[in-house]
């Protein structure tokens, strides 16, 4: 690598790790954090309320006015009181919409909650739309075991919350300091709604619930999420299940339709530099010794003698080759090693670096035509200082002895006894 | 019985109407088409580009609660918990087929007009090839909860290793957090019925297997191209001539693992794997040469075993997220190794960390890779350093804001044996390294419409690569999507001088979503540079899902 590419990925490193103090100081940190939009979709509440006043009143708690909350065991029940709740205290009447409460008690107009309602104001209430959580939630059950509203909701009056909206609805985070597996079940689909099967719905009409990463950590489906999941994968394979089918994994990592945003453009051109450097990894989705080889041996990339023009001059044949000058230097038909010293362009270097760039046009047996200790070979050793006697050495011939014989014969050759041949 | 039937066959069983239970099956099927022109290098005949057109059709079927129909324990919104065991069947079957002459082709073999199959027996995997990616029953919650059993072709992704088996797992938990995975069986490969080369261990090719002739002197025998001499079939899907006695043997693979369960957010498994293979015996029939045929490898004094290693692995993967100041900080260690037993070294290694801080999370990482392959494959021998990667990735995602951004640095180092082997005055790198960075961020311009850029450059070994991508989704009806896609890239690979280039890309595509659960695709990319003028691809998609209504 030449100084110039050195220092401008070295700087790149430096950039990207001094991007957080670039982008200034953290988000805000409150208590509650933001809730998910696509499990507590977008609400509209025209309405004007305020929880922290009516629970500062003498008698009044949560129960008042959401008497099914404690008895619920599903989120589909309808727990916002109605009016007839308001009209418990409210002395409202629909025929008089201005009517004036008496000094000290609570306003009966209908501008009081609903806005817009008052006189020359037009006559229809906004609707107040707040559609279902997408989420499993039992109320009762939380009570029995001693939850109290605040633990979920949070301190209304002392929080000063007029209002409240899906703000005030418990995240995950809040959900998981008792859903740990030990006081509270934690799989995924204890309050995530599923399919048949157990898998999570993600897909909604306004969105795809993703995890944010508050609860595996690395398993955030950020923007550069899609190319680099390889770690969050392999780490639980069952808590990406919850929520993708096997096949989706199988189609993308087996490679039958060419995914377009991973291998768009001249790809073809493009993918030499990739696989020189094996990274992304392409074994991840292709077999190099099948995908790879049979491509470049049927385009005729490889010098595999089965009609490609690319034989280089220095293996006899007239194409232009694909690897530079000084590849493999031959001289009357053998390779020649001279002082036992190779040039930059050698491919000894090649195959060290990365042995797979070279797996994936050669097959074994072009290689063993001159790297094996086999009389027809040009017996040329491919093994580094020190094989014999080495752990990888005995490893390898107690376990993978097949491989040995296809350059070694003789019992004395297949040893890794220091003393041997 | 041919391919032919048998994917017939199989495609017809599957697709056979299901019983009517509303609630308990989920049929997805895909037709996909390709059409692409890929250039050839041969320069031989008229021909410079070869067609590839293949057409494949995907079939998953997937059935839950077996025998208990009306146990609708998911039904949305009722948290009622899932309890007593589960019985279920997933399959995956896949048919794929090239109709261009990349794959039913010829190739001139001197004069000779040849099946280009017969020549490059690795575009089987392209020829009327049908796969059953997996197909299994599973029995889960077994003794109240405690034991999940598995039979039939499963999917198996251990730490840093993908693979497949036709065979048996159970999984027991135990009260302690901690559960034991066993299986056993036959791993995929090939050779296995109707099943993907891509789960074949790497290393070994389908082309060009030998055999070992002996001499009239043990030990001076060679190595020489399986002659069976000429076939007595000939198939344009098939390769005729290539013989591969040692991957058509049966792959058994066992192994185990205990795994952290129920342990919070805390994972953690310690896993064994290992494939093994039979060696070949005599290849047609006894004494075909005039020497003593002892098999496939040369045995003359016994060299040759009866089985060899072909994967062993220990694999170690822990990830432990821990929050920290009041929450507002998450800190995420993880990692990853494998050892192979067969190579006496650590393959595969992987640590990092994530912090997250509202908005931001910045993840460093740190890989090695020390290439390994099949336990039969001679690369094992030339692969000699391995590579270390470095990673810095850093992500943005303000809540409710509608962007979100990342920048990522890399830097990879790749070693050579021993530099003095280098000749007097040669340049050469004992320590090359590749780097790159690249920058993105998407915008949500509208619920409707998306737009996202990334853009990159990459240097060093390899060779230099600079330019980005800019794409547009736009949602012009509620069942249309349109999007288009341009990119540009500058490249040059530092091997080829000549392989230096700027190519312009664009794509247009389409998804109409015509009824739930059915919607169509088209893409087509346009590319040119100064190696390839035009090149037109078509990509077509047919989806159709079958699912329980919501």
């Amino acid at each position: 690598m030449n100084r110039p590419s050195w220092l401008l990925s070295a700087l790149a490193l430096v950039v990207v790790a001094a991007l957080p103090a670039l982008a200034g100081p953290g988000a805000p940190v409150v208590e509650r954090a933001p809730v998910s939009p696509i499990v507590y979709p977008a609400q509209s509440i025209p309405l004007r309320f305020s929880h922290a006043r009516h629970l500062a009143l003498r008698g009044v708690d949560c129960a008042s006015c959401h008497p099914g909350a404690a008895e619920s065991r599903s989120s589909l029940d309808s727990l916002v009181p109605g009016e007839e709740r308001c009209r418990v205290c409210h002395p409202i009447d629909r025929a008089q919409p201005e009517r004036a409460a008496a000094p000290g008690t609570p306003p009966a107009r209908c501008a009081a909650c609903h806005p817009g309602m008052g006189a020359g104001q037009g006559a229809s209430v906004a609707r107040v739309i707040m559609p279902t959580a997408r989420i499993k939630f039992d109320h009762r059950a939380h009570r029995r075991i001693g939850m109290g509203c605040r633990e979920c909701h949070g301190d209304l009056a002392a929080e000063r919350i007029d209002l409240a909206t899906r703000d005030q609805l418990p995240d995950m985070g809040s959900c998981l300091r008792c859903h740990d597996g030990r006081r509270a079940p934690e799989q995924c689909t204890t309050c995530h709604l599923t399919r048949g099967g157990g898998r999570i719905i993600t897909e909604f009409p306004d969105g795809r619930l993703a995890p944010s990463g508050s609860l595996r950590g690395n398993d955030a489906h950020g923007l550069a999420f899609r190319a680099d999941h390889a770690a969050a994968a392999r780490a639980d394979t069952a808590y990406c299940e919850s929520c993708h089918r096997r096949s989706e994994c199988v189609d993308c990592h087996e490679g039958s339709m060419k995914p377009l945003d991973f291998h768009g453009n001249d790809y073809v051109s493009l993918h030499a530099i990739d696989a020189r450097r094996g990274r992304p990894d392409c074994s991840a989705c292709h077999r190099l010794q099948t995908f790879c080889v049979g491509c470049h041996s049927r385009t005729g990339v490889a010098a595999d003698g089965k009609g490609s023009q690319f034989v280089p001059p220095s293996l006899g044949g007239a194409g232009r080759g694909y690897h530079p000058s000084g590849w493999v230097d031959f001289a009357g038909g053998a390779p020649v090693t001279g002082d036992g010293t190779r040039g930059e362009n050698h491919h000894a270097f090649e195959a060290q670096r990365n042995i797979r760039q070279c797996a994936a046009c050669h097959r074994e047996s072009f290689c063993l035509t001159c790297h094996s200790a086999q009389p027809s070979s040009f017996r040329i050793n491919p093994h580094p200082a020190g094989w014999r006697g080495s752990r990888r050495c005995q490893a390898l011939l107690r376990g993978a002895r097949r491989m040995c014989l296809r350059c070694h014969v003789e019992a004395i050759e297949l040893s890794c006894e220091r003393q041997g041949l | 019985m041919s391919r032919w039937w048998l994917a017939a066959l199989v495609m017809v069983a599957t697709s056979a109407p299901a019983p009517a239970g509303a609630y308990e099956f989920e049929l997805l099927a895909r037709s996909i088409g390709q059409a692409e022109e890929l250039r050839s290098l041969r320069l031989l005949g008229p021909d410079l580009t070869l067609a590839r057109r293949r057409f494949t059709q995907t079939l998953a079927l997937h059935v839950w609660d077996i025998g208990r129909p009306h146990d609708e324990w998911w039904r949305l919104y009722d948290p009622k918990p899932r309890r007593g065991p589960r019985l279920s069947f997933q399959s995956y079957v896949r048919l794929d087929h090239d109709f261009g002459d990349y794959t039913g082709g010829d190739l001139f073999l001197g004069t000779r007009s040849v099946d280009a199959v017969d020549l490059v027996p690795e575009l089987e995997s392209d020829s009327m090839q049908l796969d059953v990616l997996y197909a299994f029953l599973a029995a889960e919650g077994l003794l109240d909860g405690k034991v999940d059993l598995y039979a039939g072709r499963q999917l198996g992704l251990e730490s840093l290793d993908w693979y497949a088996f036709d065979g048996a797992a159970v999984r027991v938990r135990s009260p302690w957090h901690l559960a034991g995975e066993v299986f056993g069986g036959l791993q995929v490969r090939d050779a296995s019925p109707v099943g993907s080369p891509t789960f074949e261990p790497d290393g070994t090719s389908s082309g060009e297997c030998q055999e070992y002739l002996e001499s009239g002197v043990p030990g001076s025998g060679a190595w020489r191209p399986i002659d069976l001499g000429r076939p007595d079939h000939n198939s344009r899907f098939r390769n005729d001539l290539d013989v591969c006695p040692q991957r058509d043997q049966l792959m058994p693979t066992f192994g185990g693992a205990i795994a952290l369960d129920g342990a919070s957010r805390v994972s953690a498994r310690l896993s064994y794997r290992r494939t093994m293979s039979r060696t070949p015996d005599l290849i047609g029939p006894a004494n075909r040469f005039d020497e003593r045929d002892v098999g496939y490898y040369p045995d003359e004094i016994g060299q040759a075993p009866a089985w060899g290693t072909n994967q062993e692995h220990v694999s170690l993967e822990a990830r432990a997220p821990i929050d920290l100041a009041g929450d507002r900080v998450q800190v995420t260690p993880y990692g990853a190794a494998r050892y192979s037993l067969l190579h006496a070294l650590v393959d595969e290694a992987l640590a990092g960390t994530r912090v997250k801080l509202g908005a931001h999370s910045l993840e460093p990482e740190l890989f090695y890779s020390f290439p390994t392959f099949d336990g039969d494959s001679i690369f094992n021998a030339f692969s000699v350093q391995p590579y270390v990667d470095g990673r810095l990735t850093y992500e943005l995602s303000p809540r409710g804001a509608p962007w979100t951004g990342y920048a990522r640095g890399w830097m990879r180092r790749f070693r050579i044996e021993d530099p003095g082997t280098a000749a007097p005055g040669a340049d050469v790198d004992s320590g090359a390294l590749a780097g790159g960075a690249q920058v993105g961020a998407r915008w949500v311009m509208a619920p409707e419409r998306v737009a996202r850029v990334d853009l990159f450059h990459e240097g060093g070994y390899g060779g230099r690569r600079t330019g980005g991508f800019a794409l547009v989704s736009w949602r012009v009806a509620a069942p249309l999507l349109v999007s288009t896609r341009l990119s540009v890239i500058d490249f040059a690979e530092d091997l080829r001088p000549e392989l230096d280039a700027t190519s312009l890309g664009a794509q247009v595509g389409a998804t109409y979503r015509i009824h739930e659960g059915m919607a169509t695709s088209v893409i087509a990319e346009e590319t040119s540079s100064q190696i390839a003028r035009s090149q037109l691809a078509v990509f077509f998609l047919l989806d159709l899902a079958f699912q329980p209504e919501l």
